[in-house]
C-alpha cells in the first residue's frame, strides 16, 4: 500500500511540533528506515501513519484515501506495527500472542472463547516458523523469552493479517547489536513475503544503510534527508545527527576499542 | 551558603504535629466519655478481681458465668412428645432413636375456679440421641451454601460492573461514572442492613441471606477488577486496538490473562469472607446457621445456642484452614 503525507503538522500540547511540515511519498513495497536522534520526530512520524496520533495539519492518504481522522475498521487492519517495547502479553503464551494479531477479522464470539479457525491455528505455527522461533517455545509464555525471542513474536503478530503496510517503531532498540541485524533481516524478509511497504525507525546508521531500500532523515521534525543509502554520505549525516560526532549516538564508538 | 541549606533541613517533628497529637488527645477524651470507656475499664476490671476472688462480687462475671453454665451441657438430642407426633411405627424407628416413656408435672387451670392445679401426666417421648446435631448440621450446610450462591451471584454481577466502570473497557465517561456509582452503593451497604429489607421483601430463608453477600460482594469484586485492568500494562492493548480489535476482545485477549491470578485471589477471599458473613446474617432472618441461634436464643434454650456456636467455631476454623491451602495451592 502507498503510504502519501502532505505537509504534515503534528503539534502536542503546549505547541511542541512534534512534526513540522512532513511530505513525503512512499510507493507500494518500499523498504523504507527513518533515521534521527531522539526527538527528531521518528516515532511520532510512525505513530501518525499507524492512526495513534492525529495530524493537526496537513493529510495523511493510504492508497490514495485521506485518512486524517478516521480509518475504516478494514484498512486499520491492514497495518501491521511492531513495537519497541514489544507491546505483548506477558503472561499469554507466545501463540496466544502470534493468533491476536488476527482478531480485527475474527468473530467476537471467536475472540472470547480463544475458539481459532483452524487456518488461523496453521498460520500463526507457519509464523512461528518463519520468525526463527523453536517448535517447543509456541505455547511458552511470552515472559519466559529473550527480548530478541519476544521481538520475533512481536513480527509474527504483525504478520498475522499479511498486512499491506509494516510499521516498525525502533524494533531493535533494546537488542544487542548481533540480534538487531537479525530481528531487521527478518522484518525486511517478512514484508517483501507479504509484499508490504516498511517503515521502520531505527537510530542506528549501520542498519539502516544495510536494510533500507530508502532513508529519510529527520531533524527537528523536518525532513532533511531522502534517499538511498548511498547517498548517505557524511554531509547528509551531519544534517541529521548534527555534528558528525553525534553521529556515532548509540552505534559501538570505535575510539573506545 | 552550605548552613544556611543545613538550618532548612525539614524537621521530623514540629509543633504543628505537637498541636494535632494534642488535639487526638481531646477528641479520645470527649468521645470516650460519650462511649463510656471509663465504666468498660472499671467494669471488666472488677470482672477480673471477682472472678480471681479478691474483690467484690462484679455483675458481669456472674452473667458470663451463668452463660457458661447454662451453655453445657451441649444440646444434642431431640425429645419430642409422641402424642404430638403423626402416628410412629413402634417397629421402624428413625436409626438410633427410641422411645423413653416417663411421667412429667403438668400446669393448667381448673376450669371451675381459674386457679393453677398441677397434674402429673405420663408421656412417651421419641428420642433421637444427635438429632439436634443432625439439625445443625444441616442448617451449617445451608450456611456454606449461602455463601457459595452469594459468591456465584457476586462473581455474575461483577463482571459487567468491572467492564463497564474501567477506562480502558469502556470509554464512555458517563457510562463508567455510573456503572462507578452503582458499585459504590453496592459496597457501601454493609450484608446485615441489606438483609434486614431484603428478608421483608422475600421472606425468612436463604433467599435474602445470599442475595445480601451477593450484592456487597460484587461491589467489592466490581472496584477491584476494575482498578486492576485499568492497572495493566497499556502497550498491549495499544496494539491490538491500533490494527482494528474491538474492546471487548482486547479485554479477553490482553487484559484478562494480566489480572487473571488477582482475580482469582480476590474471589476466594469473598468466598471464605462470604462464609463468616453467612453465620451472622441469619441473626436477622436470612437463612443458615444464624437464624437458628436467633430462634434458641429468644427462646433461652441455652443447651442448643451452645450447640451452634461450638459447630460455628469449627467450621470457620476449618474454612479457614481449607481456604489458606487452595490460596497456596493457586501460589497466591
Amino acid at each position: 500500500m502507498e503510504i502519501r503525507l502532505t505537509d504534515v503538522v503534528l503539534e502536542h500540547v503546549g505547541g511542541v511540533r512534534a512534526l513540522d511540515g512532513v511530505s513525503l511519498e512512499i510507493p507500494e513495497g518500499q523498504a523504507c528506515v527513518v533515521l534521527g536522534l531522539s526527538g527528531a520526530g521518528k516515532s511520532s512520524l510512525l505513530r501518525t501513519v499507524v492512526g495513534l496520533e492525529v495530524p493537526t495539519h496537513g493529510q495523511l492518504a493510504l492508497n490514495g484515501t485521506v485518512v486524517n481522522r478516521q480509518r475504516s475498521r478494514a484498512l486499520a487492519s491492514r497495518i501491521g506495527m511492531v513495537h519497541q517495547d514489544f507491546a505483548l502479553v506477558a503472561r499469554a503464551s507466545v501463540a496466544a500472542n502470534i493468533a491476536s494479531g488476527a482478531l480485527p477479522a475474527m468473530p467476537l464470539w471467536r475472540a472470547l472463547l480463544g475458539r481459532y479457525r483452524l487456518n488461523d491455528r496453521a498460520r500463526v505455527v507457519a509464523l512461528h516458523r518463519a520468525v526463527g522461533l523453536d517448535d517447543a517455545l509456541l505455547h511458552r509464555r511470552v515472559s519466559s523469552l529473550s527480548g530478541g525471542q519476544q521481538q520475533r513474536v512481536g513480527v509474527a503478530r504483525a504478520c498475522m493479517l499479511a498486512p499491506s503496510i509494516l510499521i516498525a517503531d525502533e524494533p531493535v532498540a533494546s537488542l544487542d547489536p548481533q540480534t538487531s541485524i537479525e530481528i531487521m533481516a527478518l522484518l525486511c524478509d517478512r514484508a517483501r513475503a507479504v509484499g508490504a511497504t516498511l517503515l521502520c525507525s531505527v537510530h542506528q546508521v549501520e542498519l539502516a544503510k544495510r536494510f533500507a531500500d530508502r532513508i529519510i532523515g529527520l531533524r527537528a521534525g523536518r525532513i532533511v534527508f531522502d534517499g538511498p543509502p548511498e547517498q548517505l554520505d557524511a554531509d547528509a549525516l551531519a544534517a541529521i545527527f548534527g555534528s558528525p560526532r553525534l553521529s556515532t549516538d548509540a552505534t559501538p564508538v570505535k575510539a573506545a576499542a | 551558603m552550605i548552613y544556611g541549606l543545613a538550618a532548612n533541613f525539614p524537621q521530623p517533628y514540629r509543633f504543628r504535629h505537637l498541636a494535632l497529637a494534642l488535639l487526638a488527645v481531646l477528641l479520645l477524651l470527649v468521645s470516650g466519655q460519650r462511649i463510656g470507656i471509663d465504666r468498660a475499664i472499671s467494669m471488666t476490671a472488677g470482672a477480673v478481681l471477682a472472678t480471681l476472688g479478691v474483690g467484690p462480687p462484679s455483675p458481669v462475671a456472674d452473667a458470663l458465668a451463668r452463660g457458661r453454665e447454662q451453655l453445657w451441657p451441649l444440646q444434642l438430642e431431640t425429645r419430642e412428645d409422641v402424642a404430638r407426633l403423626p402416628p410412629i411405627d413402634v417397629g421402624a424407628l428413625p436409626p438410633l432413636s427410641y422411645l423413653e416413656t416417663g411421667t412429667q408435672r403438668e400446669a393448667m387451670l381448673d376450669p371451675k375456679t381459674s386457679q393453677p392445679i398441677f397434674r402429673i401426666v405420663r408421656t412417651t417421648w421419641l428420642v433421637e440421641p444427635f438429632g439436634y446435631l443432625g439439625h445443625v448440621a444441616l442448617k451449617m450446610l445451608e450456611t456454606l451454601e449461602i455463601a457459595l450462591w452469594g459468591t456465584l451471584v457476586a462473581m455474575l454481577l461483577r463482571l459487567p460492573l468491572a467492564l463497564l466502570s474501567a477506562r480502558n473497557t469502556m470509554p464512555a465517561r458517563a457510562v463508567r461514572l455510573a456503572a462507578r456509582g452503582v458499585v459504590a452503593v453496592l459496597r457501601a451497604i454493609p450484608e446485615l442492613m441489606s438483609a434486614l429489607f431484603l428478608v421483608m421483601a422475600f421472606g425468612f430463608g436463604p433467599i435474602p441471606g445470599l442475595l445480601a453477600l451477593g450484592l456487597h460482594a460484587a461491589g467489592f469484586l466490581g472496584k477491584f477488577y476494575a482498578d486492576d485492568m485499568e492497572a495493566s500494562d497499556p502497550a498491549p492493548q495499544k496494539a491490538l486496538i491500533v490494527i482494528g480489535t474491538s474492546r471487548l476482545a482486547v479485554w479477553r485477549v490482553a487484559i484478562l490473562p494480566q489480572v487473571m491470578p488477582q482475580f482469582i485471589a480476590y474471589t476466594l477471599y469473598i468466598l471464605d469472607r462470604n462464609v463468616r458473613m453467612a453465620t451472622v446474617i441469619g441473626l436477622v432472618g436470612a437463612g443458615g446457621i444464624g437464624q437458628e441461634l436467633r430462634g434458641r436464643f429468644d427462646m433461652y434454650q441455652f443447651g442448643h445456642v451452645g450447640t451452634i456456636l461450638v459447630a460455628t467455631l469449627l467450621v470457620v476454623v476449618v474454612i479457614d484452614v481449607v481456604a489458606n491451602r487452595l490460596r497456596s495451592f493457586a501460589g497466591l
